[in-house]
């Protein structure tokens, strides 16, 4: 599976990740700080107070006012991405080869917002989430890592299981450095997702969610009677389909989006809904950029 | 309500395997999808919220048993009572005579009546049998004794009235036939009125449902011609049967060409005559009554008459003198005679018909028709005589049409000549010899007494001017038909063909030909149905020759008086319109059989609700 093609990664090469809310860097980085620091970009003036770096009092200043004035300079950090995929049978979903399959979306998009945040010279972690077996890759920067992603990323498969409360809270235990997580996932895990998110935003992570959903998982095409078989966890649900019916589905599936986005805003989550039938470039240069994720 | 066929509601037991096949329901279809956490939410949803929709696949099976009730219902033949007078062995005569053809109803009172016929039909019980006969101008029975209401209804289904008389005096005889021997025999008569006043009472119980509802009709009554000093004259007639004055336009065409045009006013219930002077050559007259003012009956406002002077032979008595003989031709219609002494020469105008009366025969005879009466013994090529008898004692007489009517017993005969003539048939054959031969000579038809009527008693009796007039109409036969003025429609005409017509031919009104080998002597034309002008063509081994038209009217009064009646009077009993108390079964399956296919349709659509019906979305 080639992710992108050259023009594509120039095209990202453009862009760079946002976090509001996320100010821990380790590392110089492209990104302005909230600490004031050593750059030289000016940020703000403050009174000079005892014991100051005598090195930071702006003289013009006070040689023109006669007072001691502290120039305040930016700092510039890195960001740590995190990417969490989730590679449960449920993303493998519709055909493989269907442009719409979930797994190969997530993957893309992992992989363009992977490339985005290595080219700005962020640390990126990518992990595949799975109840059997989470792989991780990084944290690595450097654009020249690019490539090493998208191996990596060829090699997922969707199978199994994953309990998402599960599989965040170990993440958010993990203990790695806290930066903007962005969960890849369909959402449609056993015991819900909020308990992980809550773990991860008490570590100091800013989360976003790109909730995927294929198009015929929002408008089936399904009718009569029918015994419904989960892909992922086996269950089965007899149901007998007709227009009522599945308008009705149709409403669920509105009412159960909209639940997540007024939950997850009020968590300061971000909560961006794709259906796979949306080109992914798209998503990328417009979507996300819209909601504020990319720049 | 009851059952005809009560067995079938055991087909009701057929709920058991539905119901069953119900509970081992087929098995569903399986279907991956991605995830089932949302269809289970829903499932949960949908039985919290809606607890009909758990009846809706029971809504299947409901539907499903209804189906099969109604059908079962329908295969046993429920019905209802009702008050029916079609019950036993009902025997329906139908009026088919011309007034049933007015339009008072709607379309006509034929189809009015047919209709309720088809409701006697649908009311006729299980075990009742119907018979129905149509009384026309020859009544016919349409479909005797049966309880199949396919074939009932079938048997009626094309039948029309004809612009004829009814002859209900064979109908009641049909009637009384298909009635007899049954004990619960009816006979309902389906008529305008109008029955002859003499019909013979039913065996039967009748009822009688009277159809139409005005009596409003102006007729054409009378069409006919006559001869006057001032040339041919035309009379015509105009009844008007309503209540109501009447006015109308009366028109008159000339072979074809309008001539006449009157307005005409007839007081209700009373009668106009119009005459006409017509022009010489007039052939065919046709009168037409328009614009007339409630006018129900259409097929009496188109008259027609033919005004032929017919074929007049001219005949030639060569005699020396007989009284009896003059005076006979004198009066015999179709015959104009003259009469020529032996001495003058005949040969210089050319006659249809010669009568030799005791002289001799010219030599050559004259190449036409010849009756010859007492012939003289002089050499001619076609008999030979060989003395005289006395013996006159009639032994035989032939059964020929010369002799009919022809009373001989009475004749005296003194002497006779002995005559033989090889090509002739005795048809009076007495101990010493033949007393009259007849028969065809050389084309030309000879007839040949024997004897002298002076010397018999024969001009005496009433027997003479009978034969003469038989044998003047074989020798030179008039017209090829004869018919009466007013010929009624059905009513059939003979037809006399010539001695050389190989075949009759007659053109009807609708310009279809009817054609007979001429092989007897008379022919019966029976098609006159149509009313209109028929015209008669001889063919001979020459070709066709047009022997004249004779016209078909219908010209009935009692069919022109197309008031209903409100009862029939048949011998003694007064047959009143109210029909009887009995009891009738009315089936009603079919709307059960259409409830069941309406409801198939409704079990359908609730199945394929969503897949084959449009969705409609709104975004």
């Amino acid at each position: 599976m080639i992710l992108f093609d050259e023009a594509t990664l120039h095209k990202l090469e453009q862009l760079t990740l946002i976090a509001d809310r996320v100010r821990v860097g380790v590392m110089k980085g492209d990104r302005r700080s909230t600490k004031r620091g050593t750059s030289i970009e000016f940020a703000d003036y403050r009174n000079y107070t005892k014991g100051d770096d005598l090195r930071r009092l702006d003289w013009n200043v006070y040689a023109r006012l006669e007072r001691p004035f502290i120039k305040l300079l930016e700092e510039e950090e890195d960001l740590a991405v995190h990417l969490l995929v989730d590679t449960s049978a449920s993303m493998d979903w519709p055909e493989s080869h269907d442009p719409t399959h979930k797994l190969n979306y997530a993957l893309r998009l992992t992989g363009a917002l992977g490339h985005i945040a290595l080219s700005t010279g962020d640390q990126l972690t990518v992990t595949l989430l799975n109840s059997q077996q989470e792989r991780t890759w990084g944290p690595f920067r450097h654009q020249g890592n690019s490539l090493r992603l998208f191996q990596f990323l060829e090699t997922a498969r969707a199978e199994g299981m994953t309990d998402l409360n599960l599989s965040l809270r170990h993440y958010a235990l993990r203990g790695r450095r806290p930066g903007l997580l962005l969960l890849i996932s369909d959402l449609f895990t056993p015991n819900g997702y909020r308990d992980g998110l809550n773990a991860l935003q008490a570590r100091g992570y800013e989360v976003g969610i790109i909730h995927l959903l294929s198009p015929d998982e929002t408008d089936p095409d399904l009718s009569g009677d029918l015994k419904l078989i989960d892909l992922e966890t086996g269950a089965d649900a007899e149901i007998t389909l007709d227009a009522s019916t599945r308008d009705l589905y149709r409403q669920r599936v509105q009412a159960w989006q909209t639940e997540i986005a007024s939950y997850c805003a009020r968590r300061n989550v971000h909560y961006i809904p794709v259906t796979t039938d949306l080109p992914w470039e798209r998503l990328v240069m417009q979507t996300l950029r819209v909601r504020g994720l990319v720049k | 309500m009851a059952f005809l066929t009560p067995v079938y509601l055991l087909f009701g037991l057929l709920a058991l395997p539905i119901i069953l096949l119900y509970m081992l329901r087929l098995r569903r279809r399986e279907v991956l999808v991605s995830s089932t956490l949302l269809w289970q939410k829903l499932m949960r949803d949908r039985e919290a919220n809606a607890p009909w929709q758990k009846l809706r696949r029971n809504l299947l099976l409901f539907l499903q048993l209804l189906i099969l009730a109604a059908l079962v219902f329908a295969l046993a033949r429920p019905f209802l009572p009702v008050p029916s007078i079609a019950t036993g062995n009902v025997v329906v005569l139908l009026d088919a005579s011309a007034s049933m053809l007015a339009t008072d109803v709607e379309p006509t009172r034929f189809d009015a009546a047919k209709e309720e016929i088809n409701r006697l039909i649908g009311e006729l019980g299980s075990n009742s049998q119907m018979t129905i006969i149509k009384v026309g101008q020859t009544p016919a029975v349409l479909i005797a004794a049966t309880n199949d209401k396919a074939a009932l209804r079938e048997a009626i289904a094309n039948i029309t009235a004809e612009p004829t008389a009814a002859d209900w005096t064979a109908a009641f005889a049909l009637a009384t036939g298909a009635a007899q021997g049954f004990s619960n025999a009816r006979v309902v008569i389906i008529s305008d009125g109008g029955l002859p006043a003499d019909l013979p009472p039913l065996p039967a119980e009748t009822a009688y449902i009277p159809i139409g509802t005005s009596g409003e009709n102006l007729a054409i009554s009378a069409l006919a011609t006559r001869n006057t000093i001032d040339g041919p004259q035309l009379f015509a007639s105009i009844r008007n049967e309503g209540l109501l004055d009447k006015e109308a336009l009366l028109s008159v065409s000339l072979d074809g060409t309008l001539f006449d045009s009157r307005r005409i006013v007839v007081p209700a219930q009373n009668t106009t005559n119009v005459t006409w002077n017509l022009p010489e050559g007039t052939a065919v007259i046709e009168a037409r009554l328009s614009n007339q003012t409630d006018d129900f009956l259409p097929v009496d406002d188109i008259a027609w008459a033919v005004h032929e002077g017919g074929i007049t032979n001219r005949a030639l008595l060569v005699t020396e003198g007989n009284l009896f003989l003059e005076q006979v031709y004198a009066i015999l219609p179709g015959i104009d005679a003259f009469k020529s002494s032996p001495e003058n020469d005949l040969t210089t105008e050319q006659f249809d018909l010669y009568i030799f009366d005791s002289v001799s025969l010219p030599d050559p005879p004259p190449d036409a028709d010849m009756l010859i009466i007492n012939p003289q013994p002089d050499s001619n090529p076609l008999f030979t005589i060989s003395g005289t008898f006395s013996d006159t004692v009639t032994i035989r007489l032939a059964d020929s049409p010369l002799l009919q009517f022809v009373d001989w017993s009475n004749v005296h005969i003194r002497a006779a000549k002995q005559i033989a003539a090889p090509w002739a048939d005795v048809l009076v054959e007495a101990q010493g010899g033949p007393l009259i031969l007849a028969g065809e000579q050389a084309g030309r038809r000879i007839v040949i007494m024997t004897f002298d009527l002076r010397d018999s008693d024969l001009p005496l009796q009433i027997a003479f001017p009978i034969l003469i007039a038989n044998i003047t109409n074989w020798l030179s036969p008039g017209k090829a038909f004869d018919v009466p003025a007013g010929l009624q429609p059905g009513e059939p005409v003979t037809i006399v063909p010539t001695a050389s017509t190989t075949a009759v031919l007659v053109q009807k009104p609708d310009d279809t030909i009817w054609e007979s080998e001429a092989e007897a002597q008379s022919l019966l034309f029976t098609e006159t149905n149509l009313p209109g002008v028929y015209q008669v063509i001889l063919r001979d081994n020459t070709g066709e020759q047009p022997a004249g038209r004779f016209a078909v009217n219908l010209f009935n009064a009692s069919e022109s008086h197309i008031l209903p009646a409100d009862s029939l009077q048949i011998g003694q009993t007064e047959v009143e319109t109210e029909p009887e108390g009995n009891i009738g079964q009315r089936e009603f399956w079919p709307w059960l059989a259409a409830l069941a296919f309406g409801l198939l349709i409704v079990e359908w659509w609730v199945y394929h609700r969503g897949t084959k019906l449009p969705d409609f979305k709104l975004r």
